[in-house]
């Protein structure tokens, strides 16, 4: 016996044979084969023989043997593919209703998902660009240990030298003058921009895009840089490069424009007009900030412990201290508000935001598969025919894949389209700064939209899966039932919506309570204006400092004189961030205390109609400016536990290094100057003022228009090339609420598409529900039953999901809202009737949503419904 | 003449099923041509040959009885079609109309 006739060849040549040669070719090459193989094993050694074999089978593979190639007849997947796209159609056009509206629900979901995204993804990379940006440093110090951390001059005001650092690359002093402290100015035509006096480093800190001039273009200190969008302000179509401006602030000089940069980006925290060279004058008056470029050496605590105490040898600033902080943690940290940085972010907000884009995904996943399943049903029985006729679970499932993948092409186009027409819209009334950009919020889309697909496709496979030819085709009522997950899921979607609205009802009353509440001021037509500027090196040019006092007379006296005037005065808006200052009370044993303070004229009393509990206030025949006394309220009254007024006096250690003690003349009624986030705190007002603060003026009501035509002309006669702006409480006011107001809108908003969306996917249950059961309806009202007991019983099960949808999202809903407003030292209560109205609504919408399918039938002949099918 | 494509590899195919004749199925007809062309051949080669052959109507094929050696599959038995004996009949003719012009001097020179 043959001992070799036991040896088989190697399987898995034979089976790449199988995949890939023509079928009707297999028998005859798998016999060859065989037989070349016992050839081989006569020849040669068995593995040998192996070896050939599979170098032969190898050798098989060419074209004209292999399938779906040349020529060939077989069946390739085109056609069926176009089948499918065609019976995909039908069914679209078929159930027009669902499909639209499961194509609606993708297209609005996706849109109003990316919307928010849009935010988050620019939050999120906000100074990410700048490729340095994990290496900048910002120096602050603290005066003493209780004042607050401020971003000082540290270089100059602690003598602190930074080239000694070895682990110090680079650093960046820089000045910021506001849009109302500096002018640029164009052939005698005055422009306001926000400025940055930058040392030369200025690039090597910050990759702001330089459209024109290199980044050594700070080097001359000739030369000055502004944005796209500034240049074109001041120079329209002209080309800006290397045309002659000049700047006025408390310097005033002559630059040359050597440089432009793009556009500021939506997710920077710094931001400017302009780029002035800092080494170009050798004095700007405003405080700067001191910014460190650090090398790999470095170490934060290591070096704030180095220079924690430098400060001290000034004998000015015993109790200094002097640190450092990461520059890229500002922007979400604030820990103090300078107007070098644009905005602020809030961690708040943007967790609020991600919750907000994880419900609006989640509830129009939901609504999504719902619906798309809810339509599957309905195609049960072309599924068992199709079955009947030999299609196989593989056809079936490629169906259901060909008609999603139309959705998702429909749906990402459309949306699309949808998205570039809501962006601005939506960036304008949410009052965001977003730049859009087409190719990621394209990818973006695409994404949201092919995740929810693929999902759909996942569990309409799995649905497909479970039909049972027989139970299919006989149209076995269990198939066509909806199954409990989907009601499971709808009422989540409904409990989502309860929450929100309920969320949406609470930030509306607490804000409309913050707007209306007393605030203890006379704020109504208050009009906030200016009219001068810090003067060029200040008293030093003392010709131009007696004409502009001369001018200041004029101009309160003319606007006094006013009949429509009620009262004029000077001093900070009560909304306006009051200053710190460090006071104590002289001989006791307390260190200085950090207490909101603001400086105010003797008019200030009688034009916000303070009321005064004990004492006087400020009075032009009693009292001069910057004389030392000072007006408090109760708050502080009780923080220094103050009985006799006249007993105590305080000291301030930050106006001057002598010792001063003012008197306390008056006490005020405690009013709130604050956001109502914010217990009322102890406030000391001292009249100390200067030609360049705020004017307040109160005028009578109905004739704001009047005197605003006045003040323009006056402010145009004393500077004839500025600007006149002015200010209102109430704009400044509903300013300080705009965070409350923008919450407000988004949870409208987004309430309102949950809402929408939760009704459309309990639409199509009824919709689904009342086919299903017209035969069933036909027979009771055959059996003597009426409209009205067919319609309750068609709905009952539908308010069912609705009334524990609200129950469960109730206690979850009054737990949040309860935090939220737990920020608020003042707010309302949260009432059960916010529940009652909620939960009225929402039924309300689902009855018009089902009875719109259940009322139809219930009305319908029974001669119809029976003959139905 | 247009229409009669043949290549010379299939051309040796052709002949060889005309003289195997029951025989003539896939590795008999590469046995018998690596013996003649005293070259190894590929199964693939073969069998692309064939299958060729066939599309162009010059074999025909039905399936044969089954041996132990073929691990119970059949064989494909080829036949010639009237059409494939016209062709190699044409190519012959062609052939040895072009050795009949070859001058006679000529003629010498390849054998030696």
């Amino acid at each position: 016996m043959n001992p070799k006739g036991h040896i088989h060849p190697p399987k898995w040549p034979l089976k790449l044979l199988r995949g890939l040669v023509k079928p009707h070719y297999l028998e005859e090459i798998e016999g060859d084969m065989e037989e070349v193989f016992a050839d081989y094993l006569e020849m040669h050694s068995p593995a040998r023989a192996k070896r050939r074999y599979i170098i032969e089978t190898l050798k098989l593979l060419r074209p004209s043997l292999l399938r779906g190639m040349s020529g060939s007849y077989q069946l390739n997947y085109f056609g069926m593919f176009k089948l499918m796209v065609k019976s995909a159609t039908r069914n679209y056009f078929k159930h027009r209703m669902v499909a639209t509206m499961s194509l609606l629900t993708l297209i609005f979901g996706s849109v109003c998902f990316q919307l928010i995204n849009a935010w988050l993804q620019n939050e999120q990379s906000m100074d990410q660009f700048h490729s340095e940006s994990d290496r900048i440093y910002i120096a602050v110090a603290k005066l003493n240990p209780k004042a607050e951390l401020s971003p000082l001059h540290v270089q100059r005001i602690f003598n602190l030298d930074y080239s000694k650092f070895p682990q110090i690359e680079k650093s960046l002093i820089v000045h910021t003058y506001g849009e109302d402290e500096i002018k640029l100015i164009k052939e005698e035509v005055e422009f306001g921009g926000k400025a940055l006096i930058a040392d030369s480093t200025f690039f090597d800190f910050f990759d702001f895009e330089l459209i024109r001039g290199d980044q050594f273009v700070l080097n001359d200190p000739s030369s000055i840089v502004l944005t796209q969008e500034f240049a074109e302000r001041v120079f329209g179509n002209e080309d800006p490069m290397g045309k002659l401006v000049s700047i006025r602030c408390d310097q005033t000089g002559t630059y040359k424009v050597a440089g432009i940069t793009a556009n500021i980006p939506s997710n920077s925290s710094i931001s400017f007009d302009f780029l002035v060279p800092r080494q170009s004058k050798g004095f700007w008056r405003r405080m700067p900030q001191d910014l460190l470029l650090v090398n790999d050496n470095f170490n934060r605590e290591v070096f704030n412990q180095q220079i924690e105490s430098v400060g001290r040898e000034n004998a000015r600033f015993p109790d200094s201290q002097i640190s450092t902080i990461p520059l890229n943690t500002v922007y979400n940290d604030r820990p103090f508000n300078i107007s070098l940085f644009s905005k602020y972010g809030d961690s708040t907000s943007f967790k609020t935001m991600q919750f907000v884009a994880a419900i609006v995904f989640l509830i129009t996943l939901i609504s999504f598969v719902n619906l798309q399943s809810t339509l599957q049903l309905t195609l049960v029985k072309k599924l068992g025919v199709k079955q009947v006729m030999g299609a196989s679970k593989f056809d079936l499932g490629f169906e259901v894949v060909v008609s999603r993948l139309l959705y998702f092409l429909v749906a990402s186009g459309m949306a699309y389209l949808l998205y570039q027409f809501t962006f601005p819209w939506y960036v304008n009334t949410m009052e965001l700064s977003l730049d859009f950009y087409p190719i990621r919020n394209l990818f973006n889309l695409l994404t949201v939209i092919g995740i929810i697909v693929m999902i759909s496709i996942i569990t309409s496979l799995i649905q497909t899966a479970k039909i049972k030819t027989m139970q299919a085709i006989s149209g076995e009522a269990n198939m066509l039932k909806i199954p409990r997950s989907q009601r499971v899921m709808t009422t989540i979607q409904y409990s989502v919506t309860v929450l929100l609205l309920v969320a949406t009802s609470v930030v509306f009353l607490q804000l409309r309570f913050m707007l209306n509440k007393d605030t203890g001021l006379n704020q109504t037509n208050i009009i906030k204006t200016d009219f001068f500027e810090l003067s060029p090196n200040g008293a030093q040019d003392s010709l131009a400092q007696q004409n502009m006092e001369l001018q200041f007379q004029y101009v309160m006296s003319h606007i006094a004189e006013q009949p429509n005037v009620m009262a004029v005065s000077q001093g900070s808006m009560p909304i306006d961030i009051a200053y710190q200052n460090d006071w104590k009370v002289v001989g006791s044993q307390d260190g200085y205390n950090s207490v909101n303070s603001m400086s105010v004229d003797p008019h200030y009393g009688e034009l916000f109609g303070l009321q005064l509990v004990k004492g006087r206030f400020f009075a032009d025949s009693l009292d001069t400016n910057n004389s030392p006394k000072l007006v408090i309220n109760e708050a502080a009254m009780k923080y220094w536990g103050i009985d006799d007024i006249g007993q105590v006096k305080l000291t301030t250690n930050s106006r001057s290094n002598e010792t001063v003690s003012y008197n306390i003349i008056g006490v005020v009624k405690d009013y709130h100057y604050e956001h109502l986030s914010q217990k009322i705190r102890p406030l000391v007002l001292s009249y100390y003022t200067y030609m360049d603060s705020d004017i307040l003026i109160r005028v009578k009501p109905e004739k704001q228009a009047e005197i605003f035509s006045f003040l323009e002309e006056l402010f145009n006669e004393i500077n004839p090339r500025g600007f006149f702006t002015y200010t209102t409480m109430e704009e400044q006011i509903a300013q300080q609420y705009s965070k409350e107001q923008q919450t407000g809108k988004i949870y409208l908003a987004l309430s309102i598409v949950a809402l929408l969306l939760s009704s459309v996917g309990l639409f199509t249950f009824a919709f689904h529900e009342t086919k299903r059961r017209t035969k069933e309806i036909g027979i009771r009202k055959v059996n003597g039953a009426n409209a009205g007991n067919v319609f309750w019983l068609l709905s009952r099960s539908f308010l069912n999901s609705i009334i524990i949808a609200f129950i469960l999202a109730c206690p979850v809903a009054w737990f949040l809202m309860k935090q939220w407003l737990d920020n608020f030292a003042y707010r309302v209560a949260i009432s059960w009737w916010v529940f009652g109205l909620v939960g009225l609504l929402v039924t309300m919408v689902a009855l018009i949503a089902i009875s719109w399918q259940t009322l139809r039938v219930a009305y319908l002949n029974p001669i119809d419904s029976l003959r139905y099918e | 003449m247009k229409k009669t494509k043949l290549g010379e590899f299939e051309e040796l195919v052709l002949l060889t099923v005309l003289v195997l004749r029951e025989e003539a199925y896939g590795v008999e007809i590469k046995r018998d041509l690596e013996v003649r062309l005293k070259e190894s051949l590929s199964v693939g080669s073969v069998q692309s040959a064939l299958k060729r052959l066939e599309e162009k109507g010059y074999l025909d094929s039905e399936f044969g009885e089954t041996t132990l050696k073929r691990g119970g599959k059949r064989k494909r038995i080829y036949t010639v079609t009237a059409s494939g004996t016209r062709v190699l009949n044409e190519m012959k003719d062609i052939r040895a109309q072009l050795w009949g012009a070859i001058p006679k001097t000529s003629l010498s020179f390849p054998n030696s």
